[in-house]
This record gives C-alpha cells, structure tokens and sequence, in this order.
C-alpha cells in the first residue's frame, strides 16, 4: 500500500502543472458565474421549485464523463512512451502496484473535479436563490456516489484501452463509447433496441449504463434500481479485472536495441 | 552475481523477417567486477539488460541473480538501472524526483545520499529545477544517480556516457571506481572501447545476438584492448 502512494502522491505532481490548475481554475470560475447568471439577469424562478438532486444530476451527468476524458487521455500509453513505466519497473513496484496508482490518481482527480465542477456551482444557485431549493441529503449523496461509480466505470474503461493503444486513443474510444452508451440506454435508439431481445441482451453487457440507470431510479427504488446498480457493479467488476490482467501483457517500453 | 543462461530471443516470430536479437547467451557477470558489454547498434545489448531487468522475457534460458532464477520483486531492490532514455517531465523538480525514487526502493528518508551524489556530480544548484529544463548532460547524470540510490548490489547502466561532456566522462571514471569499492557489482554497456577500456575489469562484445568474445582484465590491464578487438575483428571478417 506503501508503494501505491507514493506512485499516486507523484501522479498528482506529474500531472498538476501550473498551467493545468489555471486552466481548471478559469473553468471553474466560469461555471460558478454561469450557475448565478439567472439570479444577475432577475429571471423569475420564485415559481420554479429547485431541487438539489436533480441539479446535481443534471451536472455529473455531464461534467462525469468530460472530466475522465481530461484526466485519463494517454493514461498508461503515456508513460510507456515518456518511459515512466520503465522508470518505476526497474525499482521494486509491481505492475498491479503501478495500475493501481493509476486509478487513484484519476478516482482523486475526479473526487475534487466533481465537487468543483458540479457540486460548488450547485450550492451558490442553492444559496442566491430567493426561494429556497428542495436538498434531501440522502438522495443526493446516493446520486453522487452512483455518478463517481459511472465515473470509476469509465476510468476503468480508458485505462483498460490505453494499455492496449497507444496514444490518446484511448479517450477517443471511450467518447465513442459513452455516447453509444448514451444514446442505446437514453437516446434515439433507446426505444428501437428495447424492442429487439437480442439488441437489450446485447446493449446490455456491452454499454451498461447501470449506474446512471440506477441514479435517476433513487426516489422510484425497487427492483430495477438495484438491478441497474448490479449491472454497474458487474461492468466495473469487468473492465477492472479486464485492465489488470492486460496490465502483465503490457510491452514495457518503446524502445529496442 | 548475475547467471545469464542460454538466452534466446526472436522479435516477430510470425512475420517473414524474424530477428533473432539473442542467440544462446551464456555469460557471468562476477561480483565486485566493472563488466563491459560492448557491441555496435542493434547487437542486442539493451535486449540483454530488458531480459535482466525482466522487462522482457526470453523465448528460453534463465537468468539467476544472486542464487535466484528469474527476477523477482526482492532481487529488483537490489538492482539500479539508469536507462539510456531518461524519463522528463515539466512539473516534478530534480529533488523529488530522486526522492521519490529511493522511496519506491524503500529508502524513505535518503536526503543526505541524494544531496551527497547530487554534489558530486555538481548538480545541487538544480536540485529545485524542473527536470524538463535540465539539459541532456544533466539529465543523463540524474539517471546515473538513480541507479546508485539506495544500496544496489548490482548496477546496469545502459551507454551512460552518450550525452556526457568530457570533463562529466572523468567524473563518471571516478565514481565508478568508488562505488566498486563500495562492492557494488557493474555492468556498464557502451559503443566506445576506450571508454570501457577505462572503466571495466572486463568486457563482453555482443554482435548479432551472440556474445562472440570475452576480453578478460589481463587484456584490459595491459591497454591492449583496441588492439585485441581489432585484431579479432579482422580474424573473423
């Protein structure tokens, strides 16, 4: 575990240069502005009742997915091509050690970037607002670990591809990916694939969006929140055994004699 | 030290152009020796030293270190590496990095090492620099430290004078010699012959993937290196 943060401690370091924390900040001053521009312009929401919940969950819809995006492009690729990897393999660090670093440096990464970008913009609308916004903390911290689960699911994802490719290919099939994702559990295609047993099965193991599923099914409960959470839960359970075992096949570095 | 027996490696096996980087190596690497391996671009040297470092894993053989077969994670602790492509990054200063280092071979509080190696290869003026502003001198000799920090046994380094000026070459000399003291077993992989004619005790010439010769210290000590290695060339041709 010694070891584990330590590579995590120095992936932080490595990845937050100065320039990257201005450009985080500046996006996040932005979103802040953003988020109390009906209070500047005096649109009438008195009406509008504002629920916590689902502002954050319109948020983390969004801001989940882009996030891992920023965070996890050339992941492990990378480092294989920076010769990181071969770097920290010389010393006594197992490949299980380093790949789990890597999901906490992102699972960190998306922790902070998440209340940052979601969470914090959430609480000013909350706090300007003449009338006062509808916060049940139960619901709303369910719907954030469920959005940090779908995260964790897409980090997983990047990280199993980028130790296939090179590059930022990674993040390229992932954005593919989560907007098929999207698109067969929310979308257009939602209703066409619903109606076509092999497609579901198909969609199904292929994109499960289960924890998103589970997310909008909080206040509804019953058996199909937990059988979108199960098959989250399955999904992550698969990428993470699938990037660790691609981890030892791994080709350590790019150059030979 | 380090066994090396019958090495065998072929990159793309499948593909019409197989390219046998390893053939049959067989070699010892004695302790409290400086060894050599020399050979031209692509001999399969730095083929080798992944297979010793078990980035690479041969297509059969073993290599045995300190009565080990195959690298494990307590042999790795007793190894330091300095690669011939540095790692550079922009936000991690020299310092750190070094620190860092000798925290992942569990030396968490090796301050007054990195500050005294730092010193002697006259880079403690950089110690608060970025690593991407070092220059490819400074960095080469950053990697060389790397591979002292801790307590290795046995250090490989891989053409650890490519970017070094002169002056940093004779400074190398020396602290090789002084940590051969130290008992720490080398092997040192080079192009030049009179760089390792200076530094090792004994040299191995790799060429196509076989080790064809086997230069020993009485060769070394009587400064007939060049002359044998010409020699034998010609024998060969």
């Amino acid at each position: 575990m010694k070891n584990i943060v330590t590579l995590t401690i120095f992936e932080l370091k490595k990845y937050w240069t100065i320039a990257r924390i201005i450009v985080f900040g500046a996006i996040f001053a932005v979103i802040s502005i953003v988020s109390l521009v009906p209070k500047f312009i005096n649109l009438p929401l008195e009406s509008v009742e504002l629920n916590f919940g689902s502002i954050i969950q319109g948020s983390l819809a969004f801001f989940i997915p882009v996030l891992v995006l920023f965070f996890t492009g050339a992941i492990v690729a990378g480092d294989v091509r920076s010769f990181y990897l071969r770097t920290i393999l010389a010393r006594p660090i197992l490949k299980y050690e380093y790949l789990a670093s890597k999901y906490f440096f992102a699972l960190i990464n998306l922790l902070v970037g998440s209340v940052f970008f979601a969470i914090i913009p959430a609480i000013f609308m909350g706090l300007f607002y003449e009338s006062p916004m509808k916060f049940d903390f139960f619901i709303s911290l369910l719907t954030y670990i469920l959005y940090i689960a779908e995260g964790s699911l897409f980090i997983s994802i990047s990280i199993w591809i980028s130790t296939l490719l090179r590059g930022y290919t990674n993040i390229f099939i992932l954005a593919i990916w989560i907007f098929l994702e999207a698109s067969l559990n929310n979308g257009v295609m939602n209703s066409f694939v619903s109606y076509n047993v092999g497609l579901a099965i198909f969609a199904d193991f292929f994109f499960p969006g289960g924890f998103s599923e589970a997310s909008k099914l909080i206040e509804s409960g019953g058996i199909l929140f937990y059988e979108s959470l199960m098959w989250g839960l399955a999904a992550l359970a698969f990428f993470v055994a699938l990037s660790f075992y691609q981890i030892t096949k791994i080709k350590i570095d790019v150059n030979s004699d | 030290m380090v066994t090396i027996l019958n090495i065998n490696k072929t990159f793309n096996k499948r593909s019409k152009f197989p390219v046998k980087a390893l053939q049959n190596i067989n070699a010892n690497i004695r302790k409290n020796q400086v060894t050599g391996l020399i050979g031209s671009n692509g001999a399969g040297k730095t083929t080798l030293i992944r297979i010793i470092l078990g980035f690479e894993s041969p297509d059969n053989g073993s290599i045995i270190i300190n009565d080990k077969y195959n690298l494990d994670i307590t042999s790795r602790k007793i190894i330091g590496y300095q690669s011939d492509m540095p790692f550079v990054t922009k936000s991690v200063k020299v310092f750190d990095y070094l620190d860092f280092n000798s925290k992942l071979s569990g030396y968490d509080n090796n301050e007054s090492q990195i500050m005294e190696m730092l010193d002697y290869f006259l880079l403690t003026a950089s110690a608060n620099k970025k690593l991407s502003d070092l220059s490819k001198g400074m960095r080469q000799k950053l990697e060389i430290i790397n591979a002292f920090l801790g307590k290795p046994k046995l250090v490989i380094l891989d053409e650890p004078t490519a970017a070094l000026d002169p002056f940093a070459v004779i400074e190398l000399r020396d602290f090789i010699s002084k940590q051969k003291e130290t008992g720490i077993t080398i092997l040192f992989s080079s192009h030049h012959l009179s760089e390792v004619e200076k530094i090792c005790d004994r040299v191995l010439f790799i060429n196509q993937g076989l080790i064809v010769k086997d230069f020993g210290s009485d060769v070394i000590q009587q400064g007939m290196l060049e002359v044998e290695f010409t020699q034998f060339i010609k024998e060969s041709n």
